[in-house]
């Protein structure tokens, strides 16, 4: 079977919901994907920036907080992929209309990009050290011509890797997985054998906002972030869970608490070398030799990364445009390579973080109440796949009433924090902006479904189960 | 997206849509299982607050 066949089989087996017998993850199987896929670049960065502005323990709480409460709160969408079987972006359009779920991929598309970006520069950045390590041209050596030319190179190659359909996931498996592995056993190494935790409780953040209560929030905005950014990829692996409590558990143990095993050995070795930067860190504390393995791992660890996420988006377009070629469905990542000609995005990342933040928290805000306090968890699944839309048709496909909510949810999250200028409103420093933005586009969306020239007056509340 | 659909996936996912709809469904989950997000997240919370208070 070619490439081509393997993809189309994948997007077949995407598009239709999966049954119960054919559920392949179990609780422990479910946390083992859940982290295999999610600790990677951004968990190390994210760590990083953390422990830049933090101490050790203010940092691991704000981590644990920042990371775990946003997947509780996006929990009860993991029971509608379960129950189901459906992807995230056919399950979205009882709460979004089809239209709508369509408008929501497109904007999950261009976040994809960031996070692309983000692995293949910062595989850039540990190229242009190896090249260092080596003696290598000057030029190459550089942020600004090296680390660009390797990001290019780099998403090329994982975009080659994705293109050649599932073989993606089985080289992620078998080199990302364990390349990971050993770099979180080197930050073990380093930071609890070599430095004692005495020391690192001691250390001081190199880069502290003039007050502790600025910073905590700040680094619990950061983690915000990562934590909602989950959203779009619930229903690709939730869909395969064998029970409700399995993908509920899965999802909140793997994504919401175990994978912050990164971010916090990120932000301890952060603290103990003074830098965010995990290519920076890795050669301050493993030395020439170990440092130079470590970012070989790295380089490995975010090509495969790079690559999961370039299949996930073409699987996820193909999943809703079925007609478009595999090829083209790839292609749709291809604007990423532009993010990668200078170091401004990668440098930006909490930033990114904080827009992926706010458009996340609405966006579950919104489905979230939808599906417990205006669907009251009554589906109709043959709509769901209807043509026309069904009784999820909502107005020429979109629910307004979802829209307006995600529009005034940013809108309070802009007053709150502008992440662009790092400006914190007057509540930013005691309720942060991205957990209030959930509840508020939640809280608005259930009043906004009740008027009939936003919703269409669908018969959308009183689907079958 | 069903029109996109071949003739054959189109009869296969309407015979998946009515298992769906005859309750051929994964085991639910019982709202007491929700205990253990909630008490981990309620341990999470009481340490931040432990930490931010000791700052």
């Amino acid at each position: 079977m070619s490439g081509e066949q393997h993809v189309e089989r994948e997007v077949y087996f995407g598009i239709l919901p999966v049954l119960r017998g054919e559920r392949q993850f179990g609780l422990l199987d479910f946390i083992l994907i859940q982290v295999g896929f999610g600790i990677a670049a951004w968990s190390f960065l994210v760590g990083g920036y953390t422990g830049f502005v933090l101490p050790a323990l203010p940092a691991t709480a704000a981590i644990l907080f920042g990371n775990a409460l946003p997947l509780l709160l996006l929990c009860p969408l993991a029971i509608l992929f379960v129950r189901y079987g459906v992807e995230t972006f056919i399950g979205a359009r009882s709460s979004l209309g089809p239209v709508g779920s369509n408008i929501f991929l497109v904007i999950f598309a261009i976040l994809n990009l960031g996070w692309i970006t983000m692995a293949c520069f910062m595989l850039g950045e540990s190229a242009i050290r190896v090249v260092g390590a080596f003696g290598g041209p000057e030029s190459l050596q550089s942020r600004e011509i090296g680390a660009p030319i390797f990001a290019i190179l780099a998403f090329a190659v994982a975009w080659w890797i994705a293109h050649g359909g599932p073989l993606a996931i089985k080289f992620f498996i078998r080199v990302g997985v364990p390349a990971m592995f050993l770099i979180i056993c080197g930050l073990i190494l380093y930071i609890f054998i070599a430095q004692g935790v005495d020391k690192v409780l001691a250390a001081q953040p190199s880069q502290a906002y003039d007050s502790m209560r600025r910073s905590l929030a700040s680094a619990i905005e950061w983690n915000v972030g990562l934590g909602f950014s989950w959203l779009p990829y619930f229903g690709q692996w939730n869909r395969l869970a064998h029970s409700e409590k399995s993908g509920v558990w899965g999802t909140y143990l793997g994504w919401g608490v175990v994978l912050n095993v990164a971010a916090i050995l990120g932000a301890l070795t952060a603290l103990l070398v003074g830098s965010y930067e995990p290519t920076e860190w890795m050669v301050q504390a493993g030395g020439p030799l170990f440092g130079l393995f470590g970012l070989v791992l790295l380089i490995l660890a975010n090509l495969t990364s790079a690559s999961v996420l370039v299949y996930s988006q073409g699987i996820s377009i193909k999943t809703v445009f079925p007609r478009w070629s595999w090829t083209l469905a790839c292609l749709t990542a291809v604007p990423a390579a532009l993010l990668m000609l200078t170091p401004t995005v990668y440098d930006s990342y909490v930033t990114f973080l904080g827009y992926v933040s706010f458009i996340m928290a609405s966006f579950g805000g919104v489905m979230v109440a939808d599906l417990m306090f205006v669907k009251k968890w009554r589906i109709s699944i043959r709509d769901l796949y209807d043509n026309s839309g069904g009784i999820y048709r909502y107005v020429n496909g979109v629910n307004w009433a979802a829209y307006v909510a995600v529009v005034i949810g940013g809108i309070f999250y802009f007053w709150t924090y502008d992440p662009v200028a790092d400006r914190a409103g007057p509540l930013f420093e005691y309720i942060t902006a991205g957990i209030p933005t959930f509840f508020i586009s939640g809280i608005l969306y259930m009043a906004l479904a009740r008027v009939p020239a936003l919703t269409g007056n669908t018969e959308a509340v009183g689907a079958t189960s | 997206m069903r029109r996109h659909l071949t003739p054959e996936i189109q009869k296969e996912l309407d015979q998946r849509i009515e298992a769906i709809e005859k309750g051929h469904l994964p085991d639910p989950m019982h709202i007491r299982e929700w205990w253990l997000p909630l008490a981990i997240t309620g341990l999470i919370i009481l340490f931040l607050y432990l930490v931010a208070a000791g700052q």
